[in-house]
């Protein structure tokens, strides 16, 4: 089922087009890998999809961009960033505790009773496979997390508005390997319930973890195919030599 | 939904506040404008900057600031010679030479020097300089405005030090490495490439220095003479523009001539100096956008 | 011939370092010296006495003063200036309007303080009939620090983790939030540092308030529309009227303990850098 459809999508940042004539879609309950060289615009289509491109000065666009069915200009960009979580390459701990760090986004959308406050802190920890890292320790300053600790815990604070769609930006690059694969491990699992879009510069995670892939370059989509595919068969030549890097 | 609604709210009142507040320079130079209409109606702007007779309250009554203005001028220039060679080398000191526990030393001095109150400065400079220089150079009274400028060059200088330091700093490393991987010495390279690179912070600091040293008002009461005659040269007593307002405010009959006078003997003081700020600031900004 | 024009170099760029630090210290030890004996606990109890006033006695009203001077000068523009530094920091979008507010009130700071005075001296003094007062002094004051907490505390907000901000903008949080949350626990420090620094600066200001509230001599009675004394101004009449070196350099070196203590403390707390945003 098609989650998200992005219809002759474009931007430009001043007189600069970034992204050009994008028509795609993204399946529900798939994770999918956005892959291609630096400067393709593939931060720019994730940060088009949850309205903080226009948080940039300049910015433009034409076209449009639904989810779920529902257009993301039709709704205050504030509700469409709740819905559509991001999660930023640089591992982010808010200056606040643990607790407070998943819980800033529930404090702000509605009243919650203490316990559901506590169901949300553990339910989100859990599905960033942190929980019993820090399950004794929720009271601790967010700072004093590893890397891979913080990247897992600003996935929960993502969780815990309770998005319809994940999107994360390279969120393992400055990880080391383990950390990468208990948050590859978790996205699959969260996968099942959601859709995920995944930018990465490494390939082999997109073979590890996502069923389909985008490749793009100089702000267009080149070809979007099962995963497999896009390794073994592509149809176009630049994908061809781009992914050669990769099995080579 | 009530977050919205408050958020909505501050950025309203924070707004209005604001931009309230930023017309409050445009108040006060209306306003200074305002009372001091009178006397560009009754004489040429042109004669009250250049006359040389200030005689608000007897006859004839006059209205000329040019020694006045002369003293501000000759005041701040002067203070800007003394300053500004050393204010530029310690900034190059500061930036490119300074071993990291000497400067560490210098920055909390050079803000202490910032702290002191103008007075004292005013005080000291009067109760210790112009003292000297009357013992020194036998003359009946030490005060001048190379004294003053002495003083203001003292206080001025760390506005110069700080604001032509970030601007060395902020010259890009690849330039200073660049330019040392040919083989050159490094005050070759500072004075080069570095200092040529960060031309427009250290002008800008410059200017700023000069506003603050010709809006100065104690230490020039108490060092430069308060004279109404036309300095005759650097030694000469003088009264700058600032002083003669601070003397005479308390005794001009309020909407008096003499009072409106004084008002805009203000505003052309008030002219010179914000007119130099306004277009360094200007300048500035347009310069931060620039990346090389 | 190079090497001799280096060396000439680097002798001068030492040496300016060397002077401004030795000048400092001249200064302080100086005033120290002179003032250190007449700066007594009675110097600070006892109003002055003698004849003429001030030749004897102390300074006490003065130091009252000085505090209702800055008490006033807090109360009227450390509102305004914290909602406008909020603006400025969190809420405005870049655009022309935005960058000639900045500009307008940056320039502010570069008005000359008797300027301020004589503003005030017309508004308040002459035409709302205050006359010379305590409250007249306060709001020259105010105006005068405006623009330096202003911009002092714009900068303190600016210097919260730039990725917070994002992170926030992410979830969809209103910048009010941001605030509330994040960005004042984490900049609350230097925003009282810069608030402290303006304190200090209203405090040492003589020009504004020798033509809006300051008398030789008045008791500090706390009302808003008396005359009141104050340090600078004090010190300026002890010189100036020679009524007492010894006093004077006892009041100078007051004040200056006085700033030093201010200012280290908001140094303290706001971290250096933050001078060049001053006037």
């Amino acid at each position: 089922m098609t989650a998200i459809n992005i219809t002759d999508w474009n931007t430009w940042y001043g007189d600069f087009q970034v992204l050009n004539h994008i028509n795609t879609t993204f399946n529900d309950k798939t994770i999918t890998a956005v892959v291609g060289p630096s400067g393709c615009g593939k931060t720019t289509l994730l940060r088009s999809l949850n309205r903080t491109a226009e948080l940039t000065a300049n910015f433009r666009f034409a076209g449009d961009i639904s989810v779920f069915g529902r257009s993301i200009y039709a709704d205050d960009p504030e509700d469409v960033r709740r819905h559509i979580g991001l999660v930023y390459q640089t591992p982010v701990a808010l200056p606040l505790s643990i607790r407070e760090n998943v819980l800033f986004g529930p404090r702000y959308y509605g009243k919650h009773t203490r316990g559901k406050l506590a169901a949300i802190t553990e339910e989100c920890l859990t599905q960033a496979a942190l929980w019993d890292e820090v399950k004794d320790k929720l009271n601790k300053p967010a700072f004093e997390l590893s890397g891979g600790q913080k990247q897992r815990l600003s996935i929960a604070r993502a969780l815990a508005v309770n998005p319809q769609v994940l999107l994360l930006d390279e969120p393992c690059s400055s990880l080391d390997p383990l950390s990468t694969g208990l948050i590859e491990e978790l996205l699959v699992k969260l996968s099942v319930t959601l859709p995920i879009i995944i930018v990465t510069h490494n390939l082999f995670q997109a073979r590890r973890i996502a069923q389909e892939t985008v490749f793009m370059l100089n702000g267009q989509i080149i070809e979007k195919d099962l995963t497999s595919t896009m390794f073994e068969n592509p149809s176009h030549e630049a994908t061809r030599s781009f992914f050669s890097g990769a099995i080579g | 939904m009530n977050r919205t609604i408050t958020n909505t709210f501050i950025k309203i009142v924070s707004f209005v506040i604001a931009f309230t507040c930023s017309l409050l320079i445009i108040a006060v130079f209306l306003f200074i404008l305002r009372e001091s209409l009178p006397i560009w109606q009754m004489t040429n702007p042109l004669a009250f900057i250049s006359g040389r007779e200030w005689s608000p309250v007897f006859e004839p009554i006059q209205f000329g600031i040019a020694p006045m203005l002369a003293s501000t001028l000759w005041v701040a220039f002067g203070a800007l010679i003394i300053a500004v060679p050393i204010a530029l080398s310690c900034a190059i000191f500061l930036a490119e030479y300074a071993p990291d526990w000497l400067a560490r030393l210098l920055r909390p001095v050079l803000n202490i020097i910032t702290g002191i109150p103008s007075v004292v400065y005013g005080f000291l400079g009067a109760a210790v300089l112009v003292k000297f220089f009357e013992v020194r150079f036998q003359v009946a009274s030490g005060e001048s405005l190379f004294a003053a400028s002495i003083v203001l060059a003292f206080m001025v200088v760390p506005y110069i030090v700080v604001n032509s330091e970030s601007a060395l700093r902020a010259v890009p490393e690849e330039f200073k490495l660049s330019a040392l991987a040919t083989g050159v010495s490094k005050p070759y390279v500072t004075m080069k490439v570095v200092v040529p690179m960060a031309k427009r912070g250290m002008l800008g600091s410059i200017a700023l220095a000069f506003g603050r040293a010709a809006g100065e008002t104690m230490a020039v009461l108490m060092i430069a003479g308060n004279v109404l005659r036309f300095p005759e040269s650097w030694f000469s007593r003088g009264e700058p523009l600032s002083a003669l307002i601070a003397l005479e405010l308390g005794s001009a009959a309020p909407h008096s001539s003499h009072y409106q006078g004084l008002f805009a003997a203000g505003l052309v003081l008030i002219a010179v100096v914000t007119i130099i700020n306004i277009s360094i600031n200007y300048l500035v900004k347009r310069n931060e956008l620039v990346k090389y | 011939m190079n090497k001799l024009f280096d060396s000439f170099l680097i002798t001068i760029f030492w040496g300016s370092g060397l002077i401004l630090l030795a000048g400092l210290i001249a200064i302080i030890a100086y005033l120290f010296i002179q003032g250190g004996s007449a700066l007594s606990l009675d110097f600070l109890r006892l109003p002055p006495a003698g004849s003429p006033l001030g030749k004897e006695g102390g300074v006490l009203p003065a130091i009252k003063g000085t505090l209702y001077l800055i008490g006033i000068a807090l109360a009227v523009t450390s509102i305004p200036a914290f909602l406008t530094a909020i603006y400025l920091s969190e809420y405005a979008q870049p655009s022309p309007l935005l960058n000639t507010m900045e500009v307008l009130i940056q320039s502010m700071a570069g008005v000359p303080s008797i300027i301020t005075g004589l503003f005030v001296y017309a508004l308040c003094v002459v035409q709302l009939g205050w006359g010379i007062s305590l409250l007249a002094g306060g709001v020259a004051l105010s105006i005068m620090i405006f623009p330096v907490i202003v911009v002092s505390m714009r900068d303190s907000l600016r210097a919260v983790d730039r990725d917070y901000r994002l992170t926030g903008a992410a979830l969809g949080v209103s910048p009010a939030y941001m605030l509330r949350r994040i960005i004042l626990p984490q900049s609350w420090r230097a925003i009282i540092g810069s608030i402290l620094l303006a304190m200090g600066y209203a405090a040492g200001a003589t020009a504004p308030i020798m033509v809006t509230a300051a008398a030789i001599s008045a008791p500090a009675s706390g009302n808003l529309f008396d005359p009141v004394m104050a340090l600078p101004y004090h010190l300026y009449l002890l010189f100036n009227e020679h009524i007492s070196l010894d006093n004077a350099y006892a009041t100078a070196l007051l004040l200056v303990i006085m700033l030093l203590i201010l200012n280290s403390v908001a140094l303290a707390l706001t971290g250096t850098g933050n001078m060049k945003k001053r006037r």
